[in-house]
């Protein structure tokens, strides 16, 4: 059931952008993808959902994927959600599933749009365009769009950044319950540490063209560690059972 | 509980939708057929609308007289506009959703500048073809919009199918043609220069039966292969990006609609000349009326082009009486206050 992927090389206009990426993503769990800004964090989410060119392999359940395959396989949210237009929260969960859309579009299928924005609290905006709607419910449209897809792996690319504290505590609790109740593998690139230290199973840290660790938060969240990649000075406390706090102190 | 009751509570608001959507489109087609009545009765020999129907529905108890005038001089022309309408109204939503842009038109990337250049050069060399003389401006500036659009697709299929590239190699072709066709009309005796530029209004005085159903079968191919497409084109909206994410493979989808807008462009220009405006304001009219969804957007651009261009072809032989002002002349002054119309009373902000 695991998406494992083996020797991922990123190559972007002649230049390496990553090289011998080599981790597995379990269903159920979700891993924070961390690592400075321009780091290739995006790109590695690219290249796994078969939406930017790499080489090395990706396997589903031992099956190797070729790109094509990821893109059925992987639902990815790419980073950006500035830009408005005048399609309403429906159409856009509703293009989700744009590979099974017909002329006619059934009841059945629109109530589980419907579903999949109740999950984010959008439902009162269900019939709203998307330029009428805040940046952050924007955001969580396309998540639910994301979900939508009913993926079996679930890739999104800084999913809580036009978010309050309150979203983006729903967003992760929401990612959690039906990443556990849909066996669903998730990986989000993120910046923020403390969150991923609360809610993310995995770490992944990426660091000068190199995955630099993976594994438990509390084994690849340190002080040292952090003090390399980031350039900061930071302050790791356990407050509890797996529960890290992370103050940062300083810039380096 | 309580989740379930809100998903089925919610679910209606879209169907009433669909039904609204549903309304404007057969409120629409009943504005087209007022429009396509009222566009057969005026002319210079004005017909009662009791005769025109009897002559449209049976001809044969007709008064002979008036099922000439309707069958053989006005019912030609009044289709030719419904079915350029159309055309360059769909062409305009596929291109303004392909650049992802509201400025975008069917004329943008220089398709209407080749056309004029195309049917300018034959009008001063006197070229015509041996048996079809009538088919030699259209099928040459047909030509040359294809080569319009070879130009353009050539340079963004070496530096990359995005919108930026495309507008920009379009708006270079558009001055290359421009200039082309500004150096025929400088050449060019005064009588011949009368003629090209009688083109270049654009007028549906060149329709007849022959040619509309060229211009209905150009028409009807393209819709017919825009289908399969529809929802990935409602995808585009959401930007490349994301559109790509939910499946669409962005760059082919936007070369097969590039080939369709130009095939429709030049189907429809090459008849009645250079008429303007419509490719531009009319899915603007739609998408206000109906939003983005393409399977309802398509057909109402469809039906706002027609009823644009039939109202300018009731107002171009109302305005002096007795003759026939070029409907591309029409069809820009009665577009732009729509447009500003409707860019001052639109409640949305973006487009």
């Amino acid at each position: 059931m695991s998406f494992s992927v083996q020797k991922l090389e990123v190559r972007r206009a002649k230049q390496t952008v990553l090289q011998d990426v080599n981790f597995t993503l379990l269903p159920g769990q979700i891993t924070g993808l961390i690592g400075p800004n321009g780091v290739g964090k995006s790109s590695l989410l690219k290249s796994m959902a078969g939406i930017m060119n790499s080489s090395g392999s990706v396997t589903y359940k031992d099956r190797e994927l070729s790109q094509a395959d990821r893109r059925r396989v992987v639902s990815y949210m790419p980073q950006d959600s500035s830009a408005g237009s005048s399609l309403t929260l429906t159409e856009v969960v509703l293009l989700g599933r744009l590979n099974t859309l017909g002329m006619r579009v059934s009841p059945d299928l629109i109530s589980s749009v419907h579903r999949a924005l109740q999950d984010f609290g959008l439902e009162h905006l269900a019939g709203r365009t998307l330029d009428a709607v805040s940046g952050g419910q924007r955001q969580l449209c396309y998540l639910a769009q994301a979900l939508f897809r009913e993926p079996q792996v679930l890739m999104l690319d800084e999913p809580t950044a036009a978010l309050d504290l309150r979203h983006q505590l729903i967003v992760f609790e929401t990612l959690r319950k039906l990443a556990r109740s849909r066996q669903i593998a998730v990986i989000v690139a993120m910046h923020d540490l403390s969150l991923a230290a609360q809610f993310c199973d995995r770490i992944a840290c990426l660091n000068k063209r190199k995955l630099d660790a993976y594994g438990p938060p509390q084994e690849v969240l340190t002080a040292e560690r952090l003090g390399r990649v980031y350039g900061i000075e930071t302050e790791v406390t356990n407050v509890g059972p797996e529960h890290l706090q992370i103050r940062a102190v300083r810039a380096l | 509980m309580n989740v379930t009751h809100g998903a089925v509570d919610t679910a209606p608001s879209y169907s009433v939708n669909i039904a609204k959507r549903f309304t404007v489109l057969v409120i629409a087609g009943v504005v087209l057929a007022v429009c396509i009545i009222g566009d057969i009765l005026t002319g210079p020999a004005m017909l009662a609308v009791r005769d025109v129907i009897a002559a449209l529905f049976t001809p044969a108890t007709a008064h002979s007289m008036t099922s000439i005038i309707v069958w053989d001089i006005r019912l030609p022309l009044t289709l030719m506009a419904v079915v350029v309408g159309a055309a360059l109204s769909v062409a305009g939503v596929i291109m303004q959703t392909i650049l992802g842009n509201p400025l975008a038109s069917p004329y943008t990337l220089g398709f209407s500048a080749a056309a004029g250049f195309g049917a300018s050069i034959v009008i001063l060399t006197g070229i015509t073809l041996p048996a079809l003389a009538w088919l030699t401006v259209p099928l040459a500036s047909f030509t040359a919009t294809m080569i319009a659009a070879a130009i353009v697709y050539g340079l963004a299929r070496a530096r990359g199918m995005t919108p930026e590239i495309m507008i920009l190699a379009g708006i270079a072709t558009l001055f290359l043609f421009q200039s082309l066709q500004s150096l025929v009309q400088y050449l060019a005796a005064p009588e011949v220069l009368q003629a090209i530029v009688f083109w270049l209004f654009g007028s549906l005085l060149k329709a007849s039966w022959d040619n509309l159903a060229i211009t209905s079968g150009i028409l009807f191919i393209c819709c017919a292969a825009i289908v399969p497409d529809i929802w990935r084109l409602t995808a585009l909206r959401m930007g490349d990006e994301r559109a790509a994410a939910v499946g669409v493979n962005v760059t082919g989808l936007r070369v097969r609609m590039f080939v369709i807008v130009a095939l429709l462009t030049a189907g429809a220009v090459a008849f009645v000349g250079t008429i303007g405006f419509i490719g531009l304001v009319a899915p603007h009219v739609a998408r206000g009326f109906i939003g983005e969804d393409q399977r309802f957007l398509l057909p109402m651009a469809a039906l706002s082009g027609a009823i644009i261009m039939t109202g300018a072809s009731i107002l171009s032989k109302l305005i002096s009486p007795g003759a026939v002002i070029p409907i591309g002349i029409v069809t820009a002054v009665l577009g732009v206050p729509f447009l500003f119309g409707l860019i001052l009373l639109g409640k949305r902000r973006h487009w």
